[in-house]
C-alpha cells in the first residue's frame, strides 16, 4: 500500500498534476502582486476568479465560441478591478471593506447567475460550454520522462508560466513597472514629480485584475469543463498568501505557488489512498498559515538583528 | 448647528442612502429576471411576517449573526481586520455538539458546559491570528482566512470520524437528547433560550464597550494607536483580550444555533455567519446599541429573500449581492463627503470668525 | 537689474486658524545663495511649501524673472525652474539613483526602459554640476549626504534654477556639510540660484551671499550677510521679547525626581542625537531645555517617556531606574507628557473630548461606579478640567475634531497638567496658543511646581523658557552646551547665543546640572 502511495507520489503524472494544480494560484500571486506593488492590496482575486470563471463559461456557450468568451472573462476580471479602484481611490473606502463586499458580490452573485441561466444552482452542467485546449508542444513531448511532465498542459498553464515572467520584465524593465513600484513604495516621489499616484495605481489594478481572470476561467474551462458554485475554494486567498512569502518578487512568488501546488497535488493524491479526506484537504490552508508564520517570524528576527547591529556600532563609535 | 451634528446627520443619511440604493438594485433585479415578479416581490417584502414559523425563522437567522456581529464590533473596534468569525461559529457549533454527546448527563449544567466549552477552546484559537500579528507582523487577514479553512476541516474532520452516525443518511452527528439542547421558547419555531443569551450578550457587549476601561481602550487603539501607546495602553494585552472575546463570542453563534435547531450537527460547510456578522456590525458601525436594528432588518431580508426563494423563481443569492453592495457603500467614506465638507467648511469658517471677532 | 524671485505680500492661513505668513515680502537675486533663517514656527517651510506648490497661499503675488506666476503643482514650480531639496527625501529607497532621477521621465528604446541611457543622463548631469554620485547605487544604500546629493540632481536634471534646500545640514555630517558648501558655491558659479533655510548661523555666515529673516509668520528683512555679525542676525531671529512676567515665588528645589545619565541615541544614519546627556531635575523645581529644534530634544522627551528605548544610558524617577519601562509603568511611576506632536500623539481625534481627558488613567476607579463607567463622574472631572482651561466647546462629549486647533491643544494639556504628579514633561506647551491660554497654562505649571512637582519644559520659545524656568539647559547638536542657573539676569541675547551654537559653556560648568547622590 504505501509502496504504490510513494511510487505514485514521484512519478512523472504527479510531477504534471502539481503543475496542473499549481496554475490559478500561480496567476493569482501574480495578480496579488502586481498590486501590491503599486500600494493596493487587492484581497477580491478569489472574487475575481469566480466572477470571470463564470462569465467565460457562459460567454462561451451562448456564442458557441471559446476565444471569445475568454476575452469577455477576461474584460470582466479586468472591470471588477477597476470597480475595486474606483471605491477605495475615489471614494476613499477602506480596502478591506471592499474587499469583502467584491467577494461576497461574487460569491453570491454568482450562484445567482448561473440560476438565472440554468435553473441550477449547483454547477453550469446545463449549459454547453466550451474548454480551452491543451497543447501538445511539437518536440518537447517526445522527450521520454519530461515530456510526460511538461507537454500536454492546458493552454492557461503555459500562460500562467508567460504571466510570471511578463509581470517580471513589465515590473523591471518598463517605465509602467518602474512607476508602479515607485507607487508602492513611496508614492509622494512620483506626485513630487508631477505624476497621480492613483491612475498609476488603477492601471496596475487592472493588470492585477486580467490575472485573476486567467485563473479563474482556468478552473471552469480547462481543469473543469463547468462553472461550480465557490468552485475556487480559496485558491484566490492561497495566491495571495503565495506572495506574501516570495520577498515580494516574481519568481518568489512563483516558487511559492509552485510550493502550495505540491500540497494541493499530495491532497489530491492522498485523497485515492486511504488517508483522512478532511485532514488531507487541511494540509494546503494548514501549510500556508505554518509559511505564513514561519516567514514573518524570520523576517522579524532579522529585522531585530539589524537594529541591534546598527545599535552595537553607535554605542561602539559613542565610546 | 454644530460640527458634531453634520456628521451624524450625515453618517445615519449615508446609512439610509446606501440601503435604499441596494434595496432599489434588488427590486429592479426582481422585476427583470423573474416571470412572476409581483409575487417574488410580495414573498420578498412581506414574507417573514406571514407566519408566525416564518417570523420565527428570522429570528432562527438572528440568533448566530447577532453573536458574529458582536464579536465584530469587538475586534474591529481595534481597526484590524480578522475574519475568524466563520471557522470560530463553525468549530464552535461542532465543539459543544461534541461536549453534549461526550458527557454522560443532560440538563442545564451539560449545556452550559457545552456552550462555554466551545467558547473557550475557540477563543484561544481566535487569539492565534492577533498573536502573529503582533509579534511577528503576519499578515492578519489571510491568517485568519487560513485557520478557517483549518478550523473547517479539522471540524470535519472530528464529525466524520468520531461523531458521525453512520445509519443516518446524510452527513451528520448522532442524535443529541432533546434535554441537552436549548428550551424552546416560541411554539411552532426554533426559537429557543439563544434569543436571550443573543439579547443578553448584546447588552453586556454594549456595556463593555461602553462603559468599561477594557472597550475604551479598545476603541482608543483603534482611533489613534500612536496616541493609545501614548497613554500607556498596552495594545498587545488588549488585542489578544478582545481577540479572546470575539472568538468567544463567534463561537457561542454557532454553538446556540447547533444546540437549538437540529438535534444533530449538520454542517459540511462553513455556515456564513462570519460574513454576515461583518456585514451588519459595518451597518451598525460597530455600535452595540445600533445592533438589533441593523441585526433585524438583515435577519428581515434574508429571510424574505428565502421565502422568495421557495415560493417564486428567483435565486436567495441576490441579498447577498445586495447586502455587500450595502456594504460597499456605507464604508465609503468618500460617498457624499463632498456636501459633508462643504458644510463643515462653512461652519468652520463661522467659528473662526466668531474666535477672531473675540 | 531684476531679482530672479519675488516674494509679495504672501499671507496663508491654516484652516485650524493658524497664521503661517503674515505679509510676507522679500526678492532674490540671480546667481546669489540667499539664506532664509527664523525659528521653528517663523514661516519657513510654509513660504517654501507655497513657492514650490504644495500650499495655495491666500495673499500675495509671486514673480519669477519679472512675471508674476501661479504656482499649483510641484510641476508648475519645476517648468518655472524652482526646485526643492525637501528635508523628507523624495526618493524610493529600493530603486537606483538612476531610477530615480528619470522618474516619470525615462528614457526607452521601444518598450523598454534604456537603463544604460538613464545612467549616461545621470553621470552627466553629475559631472556636469560636479556632483559625483553612482548611478547604480541603491538609495537605501547611500549615506544621507549622498541622498541629499541625488535630490539636488534631481532638481538640476529637471532644469531647476533656484534651488531652495530645506534645512539641509540637519540631516548631515559636518564633513558632508563641508562637501555640499563646496558644491553649492560651485553651482552659484554656474549661474543657479539657492535658498539656503537654515537655523545655523555659523553655516550661514560661511556660506551665503544674502540673509532674509523670518520671525512669527512675517519678514524682519532681508540683509547683506557682510553687513552682520553673528550677534545680529541671532539678536534679530530673537527679536526683543515683550519681557514675560510671570508671578512666581522663588523655586525650592527638593530631592532630585528626575535622573538622565549617559544617554546616547542615533540610530539614524551615524548621527548621533544624544551625546551623553546627562541632568537632574528636583522637585518643586522648572529645568528648561532650550534649543531651536533638530537638536535631541525630541528623542530626549520620547525617550524619557517611555516612547523610544535609549541605546545608552540610564534614567531614573525617584531613584528607582524606568530606562526600557513601557509607558504605562512609567505613567504610573508619576509621570505626565505633554507631547510636542499634540495631533499625532496627543490625541484621538475621532473621540470626545472626555474621551480623551482620560485616556491615561481610564482605569481609574474615580471613573467608576463599581465595574462600569459611571458617565456622571467623567462628565464631572471632564468639564472641571474644561473650565479650568477655558476649553471652548458645546460639550465634554464634543469630538474633538470639530475644535480649532488651539482648542485641541488645551486638550491634552488640561490632561497632563494634573496634581499628584511626580514630574512633567511639557514639550512645547504652548505653541500654537493664544496669549491669554499660555498664561493660563504657565500659571498652572507654576502652581504644579510649588505643590512639588518636577517639570521638564522643552520650549523653543525664548521668552516661555527664560519666564518660567528657575534652570536652563542648553541643547545644541545633541550635546548640552549650558547650564544656567542665574535665569533672572540671564539675557535673551546670551541665551540665543548658546541656541544658535555661538557660544558653549565650559564642561565642569555643564557637569553641575547633574548631581549624584
Amino acid at each position: 500500500m504505501n509502496d504504490a502511495f510513494f511510487s505514485l507520489l514521484f512519478s512523472s503524472y504527479s510531477l504534471f498534476m502539481i503543475i496542473r494544480v499549481t496554475t490559478p494560484i500561480l496567476f493569482a500571486s501574480m495578480a496579488c502582486l502586481i498590486a501590491k506593488k503599486a500600494g493596493v492590496r487587492n484581497i477580491t482575486i478569489e472574487g475575481t476568479m469566480l466572477i470571470s470563471a463564470l462569465i467565460g463559461v457562459i460567454v462561451s456557450a451562448k456564442c458557441q465560441n471559446v476565444w471569445i468568451g475568454v476575452l469577455l472573462g477576461m474584460v470582466s476580471g479586468v472591470a471588477i478591478a477597476l470597480f475595486l479602484g474606483y471605491f477605495h481611490l475615489f471614494l476613499d473606502t477602506d480596502i478591506w471593506m471592499s474587499g469583502i463586499g467584491i467577494n461576497r458580490i461574487a460569491e453570491g452573485g454568482t450562484i445567482f447567475l448561473m440560476f438565472v441561466l440554468t435553473g441550477d444552482k449547483g454547477s453550469t452542467a446545463a449549459l454547453a460550454s466550451l474548454s480551452v485546449p491543451d497543447v501538445d508542444i511539437p518536440v518537447i513531448k517526445d522527450i521520454p520522462l519530461l515530456g510526460d511532465i511538461l507537454s500536454g498542459h492546458s493552454l492557461f498553464t503555459y500562460l500562467a508560466i508567460i504571466c510570471v515572467i511578463a509581470i517580471y520584465i513589465l515590473l523591471y524593465k518598463t517605465p509602467l513597472g518602474l512607476r508602479i513600484r515607485a507607487v508602492g513604495e513611496y508614492s509622494m516621489a512620483v506626485e513630487s514629480v508631477g505624476k497621480k499616484s492613483s491612475h498609476i495605481k488603477l492601471v496596475a489594478l487592472a493588470i492585477s485584475g486580467l490575472c485573476s481572470s486567467l485563473g479563474g476561467m482556468f478552473m471552469s474551462m480547462s481543469y473543469a469543463s463547468r462553472f461550480a458554485k465557490n468552485m475556487m475554494a480559496g485558491r484566490g486567498f492561497i495566491g495571495i498568501a503565495a506572495e506574501s512569502m516570495g520577498s515580494g518578487t516574481p519568481f518568489g512568488a512563483a516558487i511559492s505557488a509552485f510550493i502550495f501546488g505540491v500540497f494541493d497535488a499530495l491532497a489530491n493524491i492522498m485523497q485515492s489512498f486511504s488517508f483522512p479526506t478532511e485532514l488531507v484537504l487541511m494540509i494546503p490552508y494548514l501549510a500556508t498559515l505554518v509559511g505564513l508564520v514561519v516567514y514573518s517570524s524570520v523576517r522579524k528576527l532579522k529585522e531585530k538583528k539589524r537594529i541591534r547591529n546598527a545599535n552595537k556600532k553607535i554605542a561602539k563609535e559613542a565610546k | 448647528m454644530t460640527n458634531k451634528r453634520i456628521n451624524q446627520m450625515f453618517s445615519m443619511i449615508k446609512t439610509l442612502i446606501s440601503i435604499v440604493i441596494a434595496m432599489i438594485l434588488a427590486f429592479v433585479v426582481i422585476l427583470l429576471v423573474s416571470n412572476e415578479p409581483l409575487n417574488a416581490l410580495n414573498a420578498f417584502v412581506t414574507g417573514p411576517l406571514s407566519s408566525l414559523r416564518r417570523f420565527g425563522q428570522m429570528l432562527e437567522y438572528a440568533i448566530p449573526v447577532a453573536l458574529c456581529a458582536l464579536a465584530v464590533c469587538v475586534t474591529f473596534s481595534l481597526n484590524m481586520s480578522t475574519v475568524i468569525g466563520e471557522g470560530c461559529s463553525f468549530f464552535g457549533g461542532l465543539l459543544a455538539t461534541a461536549f453534549i454527546l461526550q458527557l454522560g448527563f443532560t440538563g442545564f449544567i451539560a449545556k452550559t458546559i457545552a456552550i462555554v466549552g466551545a467558547g473557550l477552546i475557540c477563543a484561544l484559537v481566535a487569539a492565534v491570528p492577533m498573536y502573529l500579528k503582533l509579534k511577528f507582523d503576519a499578515d492578519l487577514f489571510v491568517a485568519s482566512l487560513m485557520l478557517n479553512y483549518v478550523l473547517l476541516y479539522l471540524g470535519l474532520y472530528i464529525l466524520n470520524y468520531h461523531f458521525r452516525d453512520p445509519d443516518y443518511g446524510m452527513t451528520a452527528s448522532y442524535e443529541m437528547p432533546r434535554e441537552s439542547m436549548l428550551t424552546n421558547i416560541i411554539p411552532k419555531t426554533s426559537v429557543t433560550t439563544g434569543l436571550i443569551l443573543a439579547i443578553v450578550a448584546m447588552v453586556v457587549i454594549y456595556l463593555v464597550m461602553d462603559k468599561t476601561s477594557f472597550g475604551y481602550q479598545i476603541k482608543l487603539i483603534g482611533s489613534n494607536s500612536k496616541f493609545a501607546k501614548y497613554s500607556g495602553v498596552s495594545i498587545f494585552r488588549i488585542s489578544m483580550l478582545a481577540s479572546l472575546v470575539g472568538g468567544f463570542l463567534s463561537s457561542m453563534g454557532g454553538a446556540v444555533e447547533c444546540l437549538s435547531r437540529n438535534a444533530r450537527f449538520q454542517w459540511t460547510a462553513l455556515p456564513g455567519y462570519g460574513w454576515d456578522g461583518i456585514l451588519i456590525a459595518t451597518i451598525a458601525g460597530f455600535k452595540p446599541k445600533n445592533l438589533p436594528l441593523a441585526v433585524l432588518f438583515i435577519a428581515y431580508i434574508r429571510t424574505g429573500a428565502d421565502i422568495m426563494n421557495r415560493s417564486s423563481d428567483v435565486a436567495a443569492e441576490l441579498v447577498t449581492v445586495v447586502q455587500a453592495l450595502m456594504i460597499l457603500l456605507i464604508a465609503a467614506k468618500g460617498f457624499l463627503s463632498k456636501a459633508q465638507q462643504r458644510l463643515i467648511v462653512k461652519n468652520a469658517k463661522k467659528l473662526a470668525s466668531l474666535e477672531g471677532a473675540k | 537689474m531684476e531679482p530672479i524671485l519675488q516674494v509679495q505680500g504672501v499671507s496663508k492661513i491654516y484652516g485650524n486658524g493658524i497664521v503661517a505668513n503674515k505679509n510676507v515680502h522679500f526678492s532674490i537675486n540671480a546667481g546669489e545663495i540667499h539664506a532664509l533663517m527664523g525659528e521653528n514656527g517663523a514661516g519657513k517651510s510654509t513660504l517654501m511649501k507655497v513657492l514650490f506648490g504644495m500650499e495655495k497661499p491666500d495673499e500675495g503675488k509671486i514673480i519669477v524673472e519679472g512675471t508674476q506666476v501661479d504656482i499649483h503643482s510641484p510641476i508648475d514650480a519645476l517648468k518655472l525652474g524652482i526646485g526643492m531639496v525637501h528635508q523628507h527625501f523624495m526618493l524610493v529607497p529600493s530603486l537606483t539613483v538612476a531610477e530615480n532621477m528619470i522618474l516619470c521621465d525615462e528614457p526607452c528604446k521601444g518598450p523598454f526602459i534604456s537603463m544604460s541611457e538613464a545612467v549616461a543622463i545621470t553621470e552627466q548631469t553629475a559631472l556636469k554640476y560636479h556632483l559625483p554620485i553612482d548611478p547604480r547605487a541603491r538609495i537605501s544604500d547611500l549615506s544621507v549626504g549622498m541622498k541629499q546629493r541625488v535630490e539636488i540632481i534631481k532638481a538640476l536634471y529637471r532644469h531647476a534654477k533656484i534651488l531652495i534646500l530645506d534645512e539641509p545640514t540637519a540631516v548631515i555630517t559636518p564633513q558632508e556639510s563641508e562637501e555640499l558648501f563646496v558644491q553649492l558655491k560651485k553651482l552659484r558659479e554656474m549661474g543657479h540660484t539657492v535658498i539656503f533655510i537654515s537655523h545655523k548661523i555659523r553655516e550661514v555666515k560661511e556660506l551665503c551671499d544674502r540673509i532674509t529673516i523670518m520671525r512669527h509668520g512675517e519678514t524682519v528683512g532681508s540683509y547683506d550677510v557682510d553687513d552682520l555679525s553673528e550677534e545680529d542676525i541671532s539678536g534679530l531671529m530673537v527679536g526683543r521679547r515683550i519681557a514675560k512676567k510671570v508671578d512666581k515665588k522663588k523655586a525650592e528645589p527638593g530631592k532630585a525626581i528626575l535622573k538622565v545619565k549617559g544617554l546616547y541615541y542615533g540610530l539614524s544614519e551615524n548621527r548621533l542625537l544624544l551625546d551623553n546627556v546627562c541632568f537632574c531635575v528636583h522637585a518643586g523645581e522648572i529645568l528648561g531645555v532650550a534649543g531651536v529644534e533638530g537638536n535631541g530634544q525630541r528623542e530626549l522627551v520620547e525617550i524619557i517617556a517611555g516612547l523610544r528605548e535609549a541605546e545608552k544610558g540610564f534614567i531614573y524617577i525617584e531613584n528607582r531606574e524606568v530606562t526600557g519601562r513601557t509607558v504605562r509603568q512609567i505613567r504610573d511611576a508619576g509621570v505626565s507628557h505633554i507631547p510636542q506632536d499634540r495631533l499625532t500623539y496627543g490625541a484621538a481625534t475621532g473621540s470626545t473630548i472626555a474621551e480623551n481627558l482620560i485616556s491615561d488613567c481610564s482605569g481609574n476607579k474615580q471613573f467608576h461606579n463599581g465595574i462600569l463607567y459611571s458617565k456622571k463622574k467623567i462628565s464631572e472631572y471632564a468639564n472641571k478640567l474644561i473650565s479650568r482651561f477655558q476649553i471652548k466647546c458645546d460639550s465634554e462629549d464634543t469630538p474633538v475634531a470639530m475644535l480649532s486647533g488651539g482648542n485641541m491643544q488645551k486638550v491634552v494639556v488640561a490632561r497632563e497638567l494634573r496634581s499628584n504628579q511626580k514630574l512633567i514633561i511639557a514639550d512645547q506647551p504652548t505653541r500654537g496658543i493664544d496669549v491669554g491660554t499660555a498664561n493660563l497654562i504657565h500659571k498652572q505649571l507654576i502652581e504644579l511646581r510649588d505643590q512639588g512637582a518636577a517639570i521638564l519644559l522643552i520650549s523653543a520659545d525664548l521668552g516661555e523658557v527664560m519666564a518660567l524656568s528657575d534652570a536652563i539647559i542648553v541643547m545644541y547638536d545633541s550635546k548640552i552646551v549650558a547650564y544656567l542657573k542665574d535665569v533672572p539676569s540671564l539675557t535673551d541675547k546670551q541665551l540665543g547665543r548658546y541656541m544658535l551654537g555661538v557660544e558653549q559653556q565650559t564642561e565642569e560648568q555643564i557637569r553641575e546640572v547633574f548631581d549624584d547622590e
